[in-house]
């Protein structure tokens, strides 16, 4: 097991006037290997459950084993882990802090104390890894980069690490289309490439849906419910009742239930969707609509 | 009416002389009343086409008119257009400027110097519009990104717009927030005949516009119906957009014999009804 | 460090509906300007005495929880810790000094430097308390509206009052924003292997600079993008003859100036005690 959280309770602002429990009692499991969702509405708790994984907080009550070690001991450090769990946080601007694109990759690497070769060679990999040229990129102005591009350097910098595992904060919020299946592909990519185990948030289950291999569905600072992607849409009715915007394919499915009550929603894609309606046509004996039957109405 | 006409527009960066414009030769019209989806990906011009509407830019080269008032004009006109013509942008935190929700609706007609019972009309009016009379006394920092977007709409409406610009409202709010709020613009905007301009990269939200503009690459490439601009998913795809995936269905339903369904269907309740009809 | 707003409670508008948070904020503004022409200027051990005992009564009908407010005081009183020790051991005038306790090489301590710099330390502090008071007590836009009202004669004058507090309201309202935007940018270099807990004070203090440029460049942008919103909600900043309305009001209420007639009534007093104590 890679994360084990063991009924974690974290408060904001102990002890103000605006102190605020964010975890809840949760407890939850994450296998090595694997691509894991956390999904959940704003205020669930992703953003500190990230925190906490990646040791950047220690909560107020509870445990947190990493590959078996306590991490939230008091006499544990948490700076030990800081290059085996590398996370990639919600907007680029927040992760990009020099003023070159090699400069800012090989920060990672320089805080390691690592030999300035391997520095050079690992910016090098990393940056090719994202898909950006080593060559044009070394030198380039981070203030100058596009969205997309500083999203890339982001996460280079922490590939440069050669961390086991990385924490995906939120990675699409406020990407285009285009934008969102690039960077999952790259996603995809690394983490076959690398051999990592993958840690994704998300407040919405389109992209998590044919990505991970188990989703945690989070509510107000505890775990809701667990499983395979398959199994997580079969629960839609909960899922709307949080707030969690459903994939497309089982939004399309849940609203068809109206013509077709025994509909599943757990699917995946388009196919799968055009599938089942097909079989549901046949099997309750849909009048499937022609153009001869509309005609016949008109007259 | 807004009138685009012959609008060329580049950033002017340092060292970048042979950068291609963000706008090139973009020529449209928007009559008042109409409801506009403009669509495109970053970086296709339809975040610069909405300042420029707007007159937060200037055009390099062409003309910008709103109500006959040119965009390029300064003093009493940029005034007169910037009363005429609301926006609201993808960050709240980059347009709220007060502490609490009631102060900062009421930011705008105090800058026109509105006698103090006219303010309070115009806000309580506000607040009712988007049902959030019981966030009026919260202090805005303790509101979610949903609701601060809310408000920053509330303090542009507050305004009393001829026109409204929406410059990609949604893209750090939650779906089903989302969707109600362009379903009460959109119900706004048939009640008080407000223009709204609709910029997103959303295929999904501009079903309900009479009309979609897709632009890619500084120019105009699509100015339509929702259905006959849906009608061209090759060509959508070719330049990295799609279309919702109800219209796949509907599309791949109707090739596989059941032709009595729509051609193009638009939305999942569309396709309900299509559905529904025939049984 | 990661946690930084928990620790900046300087500014922050409690609203417990205590009868400070009800009081009109000329009331609030014009009393702290008077108590601090007090605190500065008494300097006997009575009227001393009664000042502590008017921050008392402030903060009884505060109903603030004290540990709250001591909280605040941390970082001054540390500060100022440093700041007496400096000022006892290093200054020293012939004339006023002339009761000498220690004495070795440029370090010279004497009665009355002991004791005069302990007034200016309880004079800072005084101050400081006055100001946090002021900042629990008064919501941001009531203290706005309520200097606005006050510079008013100011801003007849030509002087750009109204734009100014705008710059204020703008400023504060950012705070919280940069703090989140400083915690955000502490843990994304925390977890690429910065340290900010290890290292000497050199290389700290460097690691505080390395989030000062995306810090600015942050602070930049989000300006650039607000002024945009203003403008385009018809804000027009110093331009000349432009004015806005308000839509709120304020209304000076009986206890208003019971509370201002209690004040001045107490300066006097503390004023006469002053005197006579001398």
């Amino acid at each position: 097991m890679l994360f084990e959280l063991r009924d974690v309770h974290y408060v904001y602002m102990r002890g103000t006037p605006f102190a605020f429990e964010a975890l809840t009692g949760l407890s939850l499991s994450i296998p090595a290997n694997q691509t894991v969702a956390l999904v959940g509405p704003t205020k669930a708790g992703k953003s500190t459950v990230v925190d906490l994984l990646a040791g950047l907080m220690k909560p107020g009550t509870g445990t947190i084993l990493f590959e078996g070690t306590d991490i939230t001991a008091s006499s544990f450090n948490a700076e030990r882990i800081r290059s085996t769990v590398g996370v990639v946080f919600q907007s680029p601007e927040a992760q990009i802090f020099e003023e070159t694109v090699g400069k800012d990759v090989s920060f990672g690497p320089r805080r390691k104390k690592v030999p300035l070769a391997e520095s050079r060679r690992l910016v090098q990999e990393s940056l090719e890894a994202v898909g950006l040229s080593y060559e044009d990129f070394r030198t380039r102005y981070t203030y100058a980069l596009s969205g997309g591009e500083k999203r890339r350097v982001a996460i280079a910098g922490v590939l440069a690490l050669q961390p086991k595992v990385i924490i995906f904060d939120e990675p699409t919020a406020g990407l285009d289309p285009r934008g969102r299946r690039e960077l999952l592909d790259l996603i995809v990519k690394l983490k076959q490439r690398h051999n990592l185990s993958v840690v994704y948030t998300s407040s919405s289950l389109e992209d998590v849906i044919e990505l991970a291999d188990i989703i945690h569905i989070l509510n107000n600072g505890r775990l809701a419910f667990s499983g395979t992607p398959r199994e997580i849409l079969a629960r839609v009715h909960e899922l709307t009742e949080l707030d969690i915007a459903l994939p497309e394919a089982a939004q399309i499915s849940l609203a068809l239930r109206e013509v077709f009550p025994t509909m599943r929603t757990d699917v995946l894609n388009l196919a799968e969707l055009e599938e089942e309606i097909i079989k549901h046509a046949a099997e309750v004996q849909f009048i499937a609509p022609t153009k001869m039957d509309r005609e016949t109405k008109a007259q | 009416m807004l009138e685009v006409s012959n609008v060329t527009f580049s950033y002017s960066t340092h060292g970048e002389q042979n950068a291609p414009p963000a706008l090139h030769e973009v020529n449209l019209s928007i009559p008042p009343g109409e409801t506009v989806a403009i669509i495109g990906h970053n970086g296709s011009g339809k975040s610069t086409l909405a300042k420029l509407l707007a007159a937060i830019l200037k055009p390099t080269t062409g003309l910008v008119q709103v109500d006959g008032l040119r965009t390029d004009a300064s003093g009493e006109d940029i005034w007169k257009i910037r009363q005429r013509v609301g926006i609201v942008f993808q960050n709240p935190d980059d347009q709220l400027v007060a502490s609490t929700v009631i102060d900062d609706i009421a930011f705008g007609p105090e800058n026109l110097g509105l006698p103090r019972f006219e303010i309070e009309e115009r806000v309580q009016e506000t607040l009712a519009l988007l049902e959030l009379e019981s966030y009026a006394h919260m202090g805005i920092n303790d509101l979610s990104v949903g609701q601060k977007q809310q408000v920053a709409i509330a303090g542009v409406l507050a305004m009393r717009p001829h026109y409204l610009i929406l410059d990609e409202p949604t893209t750090m709010i939650s779906n089903h927030t989302a969707r109600r709020l362009l379903e009460t613009i959109y119900k706004l905007s048939q009640e008080r005949g407000i223009t709204v301009i609709h910029i997103t990269h959303y295929m999904h939200e501009v079903t309900n516009f009479k009309r979609v503009i897709v632009m890619h690459e500084g120019h105009v490439l699509m100015d339509d119906t929702p259905t006959s601009v849906f009608a061209r998913t090759d060509e959508l795809q070719a330049v990295g957009l799609d279309v919702p995936m109800v219209t796949k269905l509907g599309w791949r339903l109707h090739q596989q014999g059941w032709t009595g369904l729509s051609e193009i269907i638009l939305s999942i309740e569309e396709l309900k009804a299509n559905l529904c009809s025939s049984n | 460090m990661i946690e930084l707003s928990r620790n900046i409670t300087f500014g922050q508008y409690i609203n417990n509906d205590s009868i400070l948070t009800r009081l009109d904020p000329r009331t609030k503004l014009l009393s702290a300007v008077l108590l601090i022409f007090l605190f500065s200027y008494v300097s006997s051990f009575t009227a001393l005495a009664l000042c502590l005992l008017c921050c008392i009564f402030l903060q009884w009908n505060s109903h603030i929880s004290i540990s709250y407010v001591l909280r605040g005081f941390r970082f001054i009183v540390i500060f100022l810790s440093f700041l007496y020790i400096l000022q006892v051991v290093f200054y020293y005038s012939l004339t006023q000094h002339t009761t000498l306790i220690w004495h070795w090489g440029i370090f010279t301590v004497s009665w009355e430097g002991v004791l005069r710099s302990a007034l200016t330390i309880i004079r800072i502090l005084f101050l400081f308390y006055l100001a946090s008071m002021l900042m629990f007590t008064t919501a941001l836009v009531d203290l706005t509206d309520g200097s606005e009202a006050l510079l008013s004669p100011l801003q007849k004058l030509g002087v750009p009052v109204n734009a100014m507090i705008m710059v204020l309201v703008i400023a504060f309202k950012f705070v919280p924003i940069l703090v989140m935007e400083i915690e955000r940018l502490i843990k994304a270099q925390a977890a690429r292997g910065a340290s900010f807990t290890r290292g000497n004070i050199a290389q700290r203090v460097t690691r505080f600079g390395s989030l000062l440029i995306p810090l600015f460049v942050s602070a930049f942008r989000r300006a650039e993008a607000l002024t945009i919103a203003m403008e385009a909600r018809c804000y027009a900043g110093g331009l000349r003859g432009w004015r806005r309305s308000k839509r709120r009001e304020m209304r000076l209420q009986r206890f208003d100036i019971l509370a201002l007639v209690f004040i001045i009534t107490f300066c006097v007093v503390t004023i006469i005690v002053n005197l006579v104590a001398q």
